[in-house]
């Protein structure tokens, strides 16, 4: 840590999480979103750039709420990994909430973007935890706004979908309880820096370490624990499907990476061969699954699946090879899923606007009228296929690189397979524009520049994240 | 020691049962009851575990309580989210495969 930091810079951390705070109040109170959304996002990026500068040069930032200090009281901490996950949160949410604006014009509602906001400020606090009972706590408010916001499309399937992603969600915040409260009688303490200066690899501390992966794996949706995930992403209105997929999972991801690699000390052992395992299952089940479907929703829908299967490829390949190598690898192919997958599912909700309902049977008529669709839409895809100079081709270049050198010739042949698979999929999309359907729903007028302006960027944001790597690694080392 | 032990076995044995009727109940009501169950195991291990020490541990108790916030919020959202479900249902609205 720098000497002479003022501890005024390192307790702006703590308004990252209150200006999105107070904007879910304001409009939960008053409505005028069109007003607190641009002024809440400058706000936020407005702290993000000096806290970004001063990361880059001083190292980490903690802070401590209410001064106890970092046995017993609430401490915040800010370091390179999430940093990244918090500027992710701030982009994609604001980009989404601008497509949204638009999306709801005709029937605005104001608890929506108070759940939205609530969910932003939930997501905040979940990357600035620093203590395993904090975090429970984040995970369960993320879970609450997140299936609070499925239920506003007012479907029946979307009630469904909600109810089973909040039990099994549940479920899964329990077990990650559990193990929070073996590792407390073991340790005394619920502090990860803490923590990682005392873990061993006791029987107790394994069964606690397991039962807050498991936990934390389901929430993750890794295959087998990826069934809550189609029906709840592809049920929900177009902006809350593009925020499930694009940041919710990355929560569970992001803790994941936060215990295993820097708490935890679990490398040596067959976990991370198991998660390795269920990573392969999951880009092939998951990309077969997508070439299967019927919907358009629920083809992006497995597609995360698969998508979610490359990250974890991350903890057998740190195994082999060392850990600063592969990182960088599985947080481009997060970023770049990030912006290039909520685009996705935000042309969806142009493409069910027009069609009203996301049968693929109907995608032909898009292609004729709505002249836009199709090159955003392929203009997000070209990333989830992962083509230079995507960060998914640079991550995926990354593990290739690593499965081979270090001889798991399987890894480097499911990472081919897997964008095969994807071009396969995109294709599937792409190739029902050639035959002609005179049926469309001809008012493009509700489509406004907005919508379209917010797409654009999220899928450029994606395709250009690959140029990062070049300061990637340096930033979260 | 011995009376904790059994508390100790309480909670596996509610935790237990409570995931099998989670797998095994069909209705939606019943699953949130054996959320609730599950919960509560959990609760108990967490008591019993702060009373391992002498003088007894206050931080377990603490979670407990924010535990208890969390499960009663979460219930209310569930419970409302099955009555919603329901009147779809009597709504007469096509059920979904």
């Amino acid at each position: 840590m720098k000497a002479g930091r003022s501890p005024m810079l390192e307790s702006l951390m703590v308004y990252l999480l209150l200006l999105p705070l107070a904007a879910a109040l304001l409009i939960f109170l008053f409505g005028k979103e069109q007003w607190i959304l641009p002024l809440s996002s400058l706000g936020i990026f407005g702290i993000l750039i000096p806290l970004g500068k001063e990361l880059y040069l001083g190292g980490e930032l903690l802070h401590s709420i209410g001064a106890w200090g970092s046995a017993e009281g609430i401490s915040f901490k800010l370091d390179g990994l999430s940093f990244i996950l918090i500027a992710l949160t701030a982009i994609v949410s604001s980009l989404i909430g601008f497509y949204a604006l638009a999306y709801f014009k005709k029937k605005p509602n104001r608890y929506f973007w108070a759940v939205w906001f609530f969910l932003w400020a939930s997501l905040t606090a979940m990357f600035l935890s620093n203590d395993l009972f904090n975090i429970y706590v984040t995970l369960e408010l993320v879970t609450l706004s997140a299936v609070g916001l499925i239920t506003f499309s007012g479907k029946k399937a979307a009630y469904e979908a909600a109810i089973r992603y909040l039990l099994f969600s549940l479920i899964a915040s329990f077990f990650y309880l559990l193990g929070v409260a073996f590792v407390y009688s073991e340790y005394k303490v619920l502090n990860l820096d803490l923590l990682s200066l005392s873990f061993s690899l006791s029987p107790l501390s394994i069964l606690a370490a397991s039962f807050i992966s498991v936990g934390l794996l389901l929430k993750a949706a890794l295959f087998p624990f990826h069934f809550w995930l189609p029906p709840a992403h592809s049920n929900a209105p177009a902006p809350v499907s593009a925020v499930l997929s694009g940041l919710v999972v990355k929560g569970a991801i992001y803790l994941l990476f936060r215990l295993h690699f820097e708490v935890f000390d679990f490398s040596e052992t067959a976990l991370f061969d198991a998660i390795g395992v269920a990573a392969v299952f999951a880009i092939l089940f998951g990309s077969t699954m997508a070439l299967y479907q019927k919907r358009l929703k629920g083809l992006i829908a497995y597609s995360s699946v698969a998508q979610i299967g490359y990250i974890f490829l991350v903890f057998p390949l740190s195994k082999s090879s060392s850990l600063e190598l592969v990182l960088p690898g599985a947080l481009l192919i997060l970023m770049s899923h990030a912006f290039s997958k909520s685009a996705l599912f935000l042309t969806s909700g142009i493409y069910m606007h027009f069609m009203k309902n996301d049968e693929l049977s109907s995608v032909q008529a898009v292609a004729k009228k709505p002249y836009f669709f199709f090159p955003l839409f392929l203009l997000a895809a070209y990333t989830i296929i992962g083509f230079p100079p995507s960060g998914t081709f640079v991550g995926k270049w990354i593990f290739l690189q690593n499965a081979l050198s270090s001889g798991n010739f399987i890894y480097a042949v499911v990472i081919l397979m897997g964008s095969f698979l994807a071009a396969g999929y995109i294709y599937k999309v792409y190739s029902l524009s050639f035959t002609v359907n005179e049926q469309y729903n001809n008012d493009d007028k509700a489509i406004g520049l907005p919508m379209i302006i917010s797409i654009f960027v999220l899928a450029l944001l994606g395709l250009v994240m690959g140029i990062s790597n070049f300061w990637l690694p340096q930033f979260i080392g | 020691m011995n009376d904790l032990l059994v508390f100790i076995l309480c909670a596996g044995v509610m935790a237990l049962l409570a995931l099998y009727s989670f797998a095994k109940q069909k209705t939606w009501i019943r699953k949130i009851l054996a959320i609730q169950i599950f919960s509560n195991s959990i609760s108990l291990f967490l008591i019993t575990s702060s009373n391992l020490s002498k003088p007894v541990d206050p931080l377990p108790q603490a979670l407990v309580i924010t535990g208890i916030v969390v499960l009663v919020s979460t219930t209310a959202f569930a419970l409302s989210l099955a009555v919603k479900i329901e009147q779809k249902d009597e709504g007469g609205e096509k059920p979904h495969a």
